[in-house]
């Protein structure tokens, strides 16, 4: 999704021509997406991801609804991604642009469609009570990449999140305040990552005399992973995969553009691999070191129901 | 109280501060002054597009409310003459609140207070700097600045107040510019706190100067 | 001597003016109110310079939105043509200003200059008043030359801080010279915060861009080293 700032004539000419010399403003390679940087807040369920200057922080909330009737083992999900002018002033307060709409979908699809949370875990009285689990979604600072970094900062921020414990007694339910009793996690069944790729026809005609001295020519067709925002308003295309650890494509979106051959999605969809396995090991790394720096004295341990076997 | 404070944070707009209190967490980006649409046009003044986000879920009556008490605090401070025709658009973004939903006195007060250094950080001309301050006051006549989410819980407390000065003339709070006030108190209590929260408000200003400088130092690093 | 003011802080006026009979300007960051106080309205440096017989008293402040005033010289970005002459952006999400076709030099009814959609100028802010639109001219007036102003091709563009550009258009930079050292490049720089650079080929572009941005917090004595080490990276 790219906002529509007017950018030169000199910047686009120049950001292609550094494409055919295969070179990104940014000193990145073509296929190398940004560092994810991942940080938990105070309360469960906060999480920032800031992803090159582009910065998104997702809260998790929870609370005791009554389910639909056609799914009275199920709990609900709700994400709620609405971008104000604070990403940027391009982005309008209170009103959805097509792209945000096709964003929210895309985002709705790869977490809430891919199964990620287990709803009928959410179930505390079968057609009674179940929990609402509400992801708020906001948007910081824009610097492309959004799906990609909001998928991070939902996923995490829902693994790190945590519903009171609840005790059922017939038709009584009591909830137990964080002091008495351990607060339960989300059963999360997979973590899916987005990778955002953007196509660039990179035209050769357009200075033949420079490019033919050239060292190394490319395909006409150029493939960026996780565009920045100057290069999304030049790209010609982009597509967006979902794929999980396990090798899983969740969610898959290429709506209209360039062209693309077959075989470049197929490497495409490696790429996404690779990104997801790297960043499901980064969210696991920093939820252990968030759960550290809580589990101070050891609490888990004396709370623990479990027997050493 | 730990106070974390920062200017300068996000990239796209044209000033930004954070404002982090306890656990009020608050950022705030301010843009303009930008060409204006047509209906929202005043011929003589900038005219200030104001947006309080909640952290969880859509925004209510509770942010209606601060957004409100917010907007008289800045449009009393900014020089909107000097803009006619313009846009400033200022967003509010609460990060953590730190208190319950029936309260909203320290998400009120980290909000004037976070506005200022974002409106500071984008060169937007301005009369005085505002510090704002939260006091509660409990059923034994206490004075609690600054309360946290446990202390505005005791039943012991009786109401809960917002109050923010203009500070002029070098770190003096002269000029009250918001009381805000719910819950049952006296009188008297009410001017105490008034004087209290002008000591406390001062405290809050040499925050904000210490910030300031250091954004201003970071800016001009090559003078001499 | 300039020290740190904030908004509405007291101006010691006999701490700043040598001459305190003189009669004071109030420059950018400065405010008079009705009951004729004075006092700062931007938080910066408050600096004063002779002007003639005047004291000038301003505030050096730092910001990312170019308000125009005359005699500024500009980058834009022409986005529309009409029929007296183009609309130009000088700052993204500001009203545009005003680039009559005749403001060039030898431009006739005949001779009209052609400018696409997209096209970087560098021109001369005429005319900036609070109720109208502003206006810019690639020509100096004095000469009717184009003084250096004029469509920039090529190259890149990028933006910085204003006070970093005011800092690297009137007192140059030893960033620059360093710079020079490394590489050949071509520059302007825009007091809207806009600089433009060309060089032979895409790497000095690069490393010259990432320069000038990364050197914009960095103490003076860094800057060498910096510039050394990008150069080497690229």
């Amino acid at each position: 999704m790219a906002v529509g700032k007017s950018i030169s004539l000199n910047e686009s000419q120049f950001i292609l021509r550094a494409l055919r010399e295969s070179k990104r403003l940014d000193g990145r390679s073509f296929s190398e997406p940004r560092e994810v940087d991942l940080s938990f807040g105070d309360e469960f369920g906060h999480a920032q991801v800031k992803l090159g200057q582009t910065w998104v922080v997702a809260k998790i909330s929870a609370e005791v609804v009554k389910p639909r009737e056609d799914r009275p083992f199920e709990g609900g999900f709700t994400i709620n991604t609405d971008i104000s002018s604070m990403a940027s002033p391009l982005f309008e307060n209170n009103r959805q642009s097509d792209d945000e709409v096709i964003m929210s979908r895309m985002i709705e699809k790869a977490i809430r469609r891919s199964n990620s949370l287990d709803l009928e875990s959410l179930c505390i009285v079968a057609g009674k009570k179940v929990w609402n689990i509400r992801a708020d979604v906001h948007v910081l600072n824009y610097d492309g990449g959004l799906v990609d970094a909001i998928c991070i900062a939902v996923i995490a921020g829902l693994l790190h999140f945590r519903k009171p414990d609840v005790s059922v007694d017939g038709e009584e339910v009591s909830f137990h305040s964080f002091e008495d009793r351990n607060p339960v996690p989300l059963s999360i069944l997979h973590m899916p990552i987005c990778s955002t790729f953007s196509f660039f026809q990179v035209d050769q005609s357009e200075d033949a005399n420079d490019s033919n001295n050239l060292p190394e020519r490319l395909d006409p067709q150029v493939v960026l992973v996780d565009a920045n925002a100057q290069e999304l308003i030049l790209s010609g295309g982009d597509m967006t995969i979902t794929v999980n650890k396990n090798r899983d494509v969740c969610q898959m979106l290429k709506s209209g553009g360039l062209r693309v051959e077959a075989y470049t999605i197929l490497n495409c969809v490696n790429i996404a691999y690779e990104f997801a396995v790297k960043t499901t090991k980064l969210i696991n790394d920093k939820l252990k070191e968030d759960h550290a720096k809580r589990n101070v004295g050891n609490i888990d341990q004396l709370l623990s129901a479990e027997n050493d076997r | 109280m730990s106070l974390n404070t920062e200017t300068s944070l996000l990239s796209q707009v044209d000033g930004s501060a954070s404002w982090k209190c306890g656990h009020t967490s608050i950022i705030c980006s301010v843009s303009g002054p930008m060409e204006s649409k047509r209906r929202n046009e005043l011929p003589t003044l900038a005219t200030l597009e104001l947006v309080v986000r909640p952290a969880i879920s859509l925004s209510s009556t509770r942010e209606a409310l601060i957004k409100d008490r917010l907007y008289s605090v800045l449009s009393a401070v900014i020089l909107r003459q000097l803009h006619p025709r313009s846009l400033i658009q200022i967003v509010l973004q609460i990060l953590e609140p730190g208190e319950d939903l029936q309260f909203n006195i320290l998400e009120l007060a980290t909000c004037i207070n976070a506005a200022t250094l974002a409106l500071i950080d984008a060169g937007i001309p301005l009369r005085a700097t505002v510090a704002a301050t939260a006091v509660a006051i409990t059923q034994s006549g206490e004075y609690i600045v600054d309360p946290t989410r446990e202390q505005l819980n005791e039943p012991e407390t009786e109401s809960t107040h917002v109050f923010a000065y203009m500070i002029r003339s070098d770190n003096k709070a002269t000029d009250l510019i918001l009381v805000e006030s719910l819950g049952s108190f006296t009188q008297e209590q009410l001017l105490s706190g008034i004087q209290m929260a002008a000591e406390h408000c001062e405290k809050v200003s040499l925050d904000i100067r210490a910030t300031v400088s250091n954004k201003v130092k970071r800016d001009f690093i090559w003078t001499e | 001597m300039s020290h740190i003011v904030l908004p509405g802080d007291t101006v010691d006026r006999a701490n700043l003016v040598e001459n305190d009979s003189a009669p004071v300007i109030l420059g950018p960051g400065m405010y008079q109110d009705l009951s004729n106080n004075q006092y700062p309205i931007n938080a910066g440096l408050i600096n004063t310079t002779k002007k003639r017989s005047n004291q000038l008293i301003y505030v050096d402040y730092n910001s990312k939105r170019y308000l125009p005033a005359v005699n500024d010289h500009v980058i834009g970005i022409v986005q529309g043509k009409h029929s007296e002459g183009f609309r130009v952006s000088l700052c993204e999400g500001s009203a545009p200003v005003q680039l009559g076709e005749f403001a060039f030099p030898n431009a006739s009814k005949k001779n009209r200059p052609n400018l696409p959609n997209g096209a970087l100028v560098y021109a001369r802010v005429s005319a900036a008043e609070r109720n109208i639109e502003s206006e810019i001219e690639c020509i100096d007036p004095t000469t009717g030359k184009d003084g250096g102003f004029g469509e920039l091709k090529g190259g890149f563009v990028f933006d910085i801080s204003l006070a970093y550009a005011r800092k690297l258009l009137f007192k140059g930079g030893i960033i620059l010279e360093f710079i020079g050292e490394c590489a050949p490049f071509e520059i302007a720089i825009g007091v809207n915060g806009k600089i433009w650079i060309d060089a032979p080929d895409v790497r000095t572009i690069i490393a010259v861009k990432d320069c000038i941005q990364g050197s914009e917090h960095m103490a003076p004595e860094m800057v060498r080293a910096f510039v050394g080490e990008t150069f080497k990276s690229k």
